[in-house]
């Protein structure tokens, strides 16, 4: 298996199609498959929510036009399913034209960042940042692991739970990436786990 | 109560979840309220020290429990895990004391209180407590507040009665018919200027009394001289259930504007309806049941109703009761001014039938009398005098009336433009945002053949966007300009101008056919120019949509309807297609980016439609088999 590339997925509607610097950017740094830009906000959440497996980052605009979501409202529904793809609102407007209860939303709804879409470097930077972050999270760290193994392996029953239901490693990380009550007990279990190790002496970092 | 409820339900916490039936025992039969049983608790925020003093009727002693909160405060500090203990865990000291058989009740005795209690903090509990249980559906039997303190002599075991409710100046109310399953509503009667009731299907909220108390300008007046000026009486629309008021219209703020609004009655008044009434002109009590409006829920925080369809439904029932009043005071006023109008009028006839009377004098019975006639010199002169004051104040009275119609209309339009500036200011931003970006790819990219291809398009990129920049400051300086004002002019005769002189060239040399037909027209006061840009772009875009077209026909009409002018506008051109009728008034949202289209025309339509408070939407095409139809909608000024 492939290990899933980072998909920066970006909803805005204020930017060049296809060839706006900041797309051109990410392209470079990233890959230009890893960005997926949408104009329709409605189309970007959809995506969003169908790829919730994969690696993540969202940019993403606060005002659309309408009859489509504004931007509040497409965050706060990738945030009821999933903590884990990190979001980072760009926005034309200044911080003081932004109504009080959306930045209170994005604050308690964990919003990665708010930066204006004036500066591009400083959105690569966060993007970057981001990706750094996501590589050293627990699904991504099994996820490595996962891949080390041969695909016969991967998709053999490895867990059987209390409930007597069984788990491949694949079904594993989907669980985590999806944010299930079983995906958020492992994740947990596994950092548990991890630190126990350690304290035992029975592992070493870099070993 | 006696021990065992003050042991196993009063010192517990959750206890309602216990209960098995949802009324008190008679002769009271309360609801129960409080849905997790913890209210209770909140008196050790008073203060420290709690003595409960009941007695039970019949029994013949009175229980006196004592609850030192200090002591639990104690307890759970020296536990070792900070865990709380159980109320439970500790014995609280009792004992009995003598009482007559007939007494009965619970008394709550709160000492070592834990802030001072200003007369000023008196007072304001008290007018809290007076709004506690329903002025005008007292609960039977009454559930009576005393208040007593030993510091303060004006509160000696005094009763706490709610407020009358005097000095308005309309009053209506309205109930419901069970039986035949009608709620009652107000009407505005526009002939008389009378409020009327009328009946209607139960909504979906369930059946509501509701009585509504209005004070107009005179009312407030002799209020505030009978209270002192102390208008935090009238302050809108309380929610009582079963005669109890609900909790989130309780709470207190000494300052107007920190009060909570939250049936928006106050809002609305901002975004435009300056007659709609506001709460400090309305004292107004709505009456609902438990088992008749199931649906509206305090939210846990009891801070607002639980948001669902019913509670919306309440909301707009309520403000439309309300609005009734507006209408009212929109009456009185008109009534008041042409009152002053027609009495000025009839003393102007007066004076003139006076002064005929004169003449007749001097005619008829002192011609040949000149001592006389010399008497009455300055008193025609004086008549005359009169005359012309009298006529120049109906002159001043009609100026001054316009007048103020026309600041309202600039008010509005002033705050209109606020938004408008807003909107715009926004489409600046994302052009210029456009134009940094390709910059700054430029500056740290260049020279570099690996994207030449992109510098290149950059380049026409940005002296496009350029353009779109040039154009939007355009349109402001249209409305900004200082040779633009305010003026009176007919739509009519301003799209005439537009369809018959400024475009006739092209739409003969385009060969599209005009139908022009409007049944009414509409007067506007207002910045002529600004609603000329809206046609001109809405005609221009039909210009464009009809080029590859062999019968060419744009139509354009209107009429006036109750609340405002509509007007429809059509081309048979290949119409917008289907799901685009709203995507096209946002910005930079255009599907004709080939020929030169560059999404912000509809959108500074829309918003300057939205700045004069009406609305512009797409509708079914009249042309068949294809076109498009526009429909703008403009909303008469309240005078």
């Amino acid at each position: 298996m492939e290990s899933y590339p980072l998909k920066i997925v970006v909803i805005h509607d204020g930017l060049i199609p296809k060839i706006d610097p900041l797309l051109v950017e990410l392209g470079n740094k990233f890959g230009e498959e890893s960005v997926i830009h949408f104009e329709n906000s409605n189309k970007g959440l959809e995506y969003v929510l169908d790829n919730l497996n994969q690696k993540m980052v969202v940019l993403l605009d606060i005002n659309f036009s309408h009859g489509e979501l504004s931007g509040i409202q497409v965050f706060e529904d990738i945030k009821k399913r999933t903590a884990l793809v990190y979001v980072i609102m760009i926005t034309a407007r200044s911080l003081n034209e932004i109504s009080h209860p959306d930045l209170i939303t994005m604050i308690n709804h964990d919003a990665m960042a708010i930066e204006n879409v004036f500066n591009y470097p400083k959105i690569i930077e966060l993007v970057e940042k981001a990706a750094h972050k996501m590589e050293t999270r627990v699904d991504s760290a099994l996820e490595q692991w996962i891949n080390s193994h041969s695909e016969a392996d991967r998709e053999r029953p490895y867990l059987t739970t209390r409930t007597g239901k069984v788990y491949t490693l694949t079904q594993i990380l989907d669980e985590i990436r999806l944010q299930t009550p079983y995906g958020q007990e492992m994740e947990g279990n596994i950092l548990m786990l991890a630190i126990d190790l350690l304290a035992r002496g029975k592992k070493e970092i870099n070993d | 109560m006696d021990f065992t409820d003050v042991d196993t339900k009063w010192m517990v916490v959750g206890t309602n979840s216990k209960r098995v039936s949802l009324y008190s025992p008679g002769p009271f039969n309360r609801r129960y309220v409080g849905e997790k049983g913890i209210g209770r608790f909140a008196v050790d925020k008073l203060g420290s020290q709690l003595l409960i003093k009941t007695k039970q009727q019949g029994a013949d002693k009175r229980l006196i429990v004592h609850i030192d909160w200090d002591y639990y405060e104690q307890k759970s500090v020296e536990s070792t895990d900070r865990q709380m203990s159980l109320f439970t865990e500790v014995d609280n000291e009792y004992h009995y004391e003598d009482a007559t058989p007939t007494d009965h009740g619970t008394t709550l005795e709160i000492t070592n209180v834990s802030e001072t209690w200003s007369s000023h903090d008196l007072e304001r509990l008290y007018k809290e407590l007076s709004r506690l249980v329903s002025p005008f559906y007292p609960l039977n039997p009454p559930f009576n507040i005393y208040m007593n303190s030993n510091e303060n002599g004006e509160y000696k075991m005094r009763l706490v009665k709610p407020d009358p409710v005097k000095f308005y100046s309309h009053h209506a109310e309205i109930t419901f018919d069970l039986e035949r399953q009608k709620q009652q509503f107000l009407r505005y009667d526009k002939e008389s200027g009378k409020i009327l009731t009328e009946w209607t299907e139960i909504k979906s909220f369930g059946p509501v009394k509701f009585k509504i108390f209005y004070f107009d300008e005179g009312a407030k007046k002799r209020y505030n001289t009978a209270y002192k000026n102390d208008d935090t009486r009238i302050d809108g629309v309380k929610i009582y259930r079963d005669g109890v008021i609900t909790t989130p219209f309780a709470e207190y703020h000494s300052s107007q504007n920190h009060k909570r609004d939250i049936l928006g009655i106050d809002k609305r008044r901002w975004r435009a309806a300056f007659d709609k009434p506001s709460t400090r002109e309305i004292i107004g009590v709505l009456e609902i049941k438990q088992e008749l409006n199931p649906k509206i829920v305090d939210a846990t925080n009891r801070q607002d109703f639980i948001d669902n369809d019913e509670y919306r439904q309440l909301k707009e029932f309520i403000l439309e009761q309300i609005d009734i009043f507006g209408d009212v005071k929109i009456h009185d006023r008109d009534l008041n001014r042409s009152v002053a109008e027609m009495e000025l009028q009839k003393a102007g006839q007066e004076v003139k039938n006076f002064s005929n009377a004169i003449e007749k004098i001097e005619r008829e019975l002192i011609q040949d009398k000149p001592h006389l006639k010399e008497k009455l010199e300055p008193l025609k002169a004086q008549v005359q005098h009169l005359s012309s004051t009298i006529t120049a104040s109906i002159k001043e009275q009609k100026k001054f009336q316009k007048d103020v119609v026309r600041k309202e209309n600039i008010y509005l339009s002033l705050m209109s433009l606020q938004d408008y500036a807003a909107n715009i200011s926004h489409a600046i931003r994302t052009s210029l945002g456009k134009i940094k970006r390709m910059a700054e790819f430029f500056k740290i990219n260049f020279p570099n053949s690996k994207f030449d291809r992109l510098f290149i398009d950059y380049a026409s990129l940005i002296n496009e966007e350029m353009n779109t920049l040039i154009k939007v400051t355009d349109f402001m300086l249209s409305y900004a300009s200082s040779d633009v004002q305010f003026e009176d002019f007919s739509i009519k005769e301003m799209l005439e101008e537009l369809f018959f002189n400024a475009y006739s060239q092209t739409f003969r040399t385009e060969n599209i056919n005009v139908e022009f037909e409007f049944k009414d027209d509409f007067i506007i006061n207002g910045n002529k120019k600004f609603l000329q840009d809206i046609f001109q772009n809405i005609i221009s875009n039909s210009i464009k949509a009809l080029k590859q077209r062999s019968n060419k026909q744009i139509k354009c009409s209107a009429f006036l309807d109750d609340n405002s002018f509509i007007l429809f506008f059509s081309d048979n051109g290949p119409g917008i297609v289907k799901g685009d009728e709203k995507w096209i008034f946002g910005l930079y949202n255009t599907r004709t980016a080939e020929q030169g289209g560059s999404g912000i025309g509809l959108y500074i339509v829309e918003k300057r439609i939205e700045a004069l408070k009406g609305t512009i939407e797409v509708v079914e095409n009249e042309f068949k088999p294809t076109g498009a139809t526009f429909k703008i909608k403009l909303p008469f000024n309240k005078n």
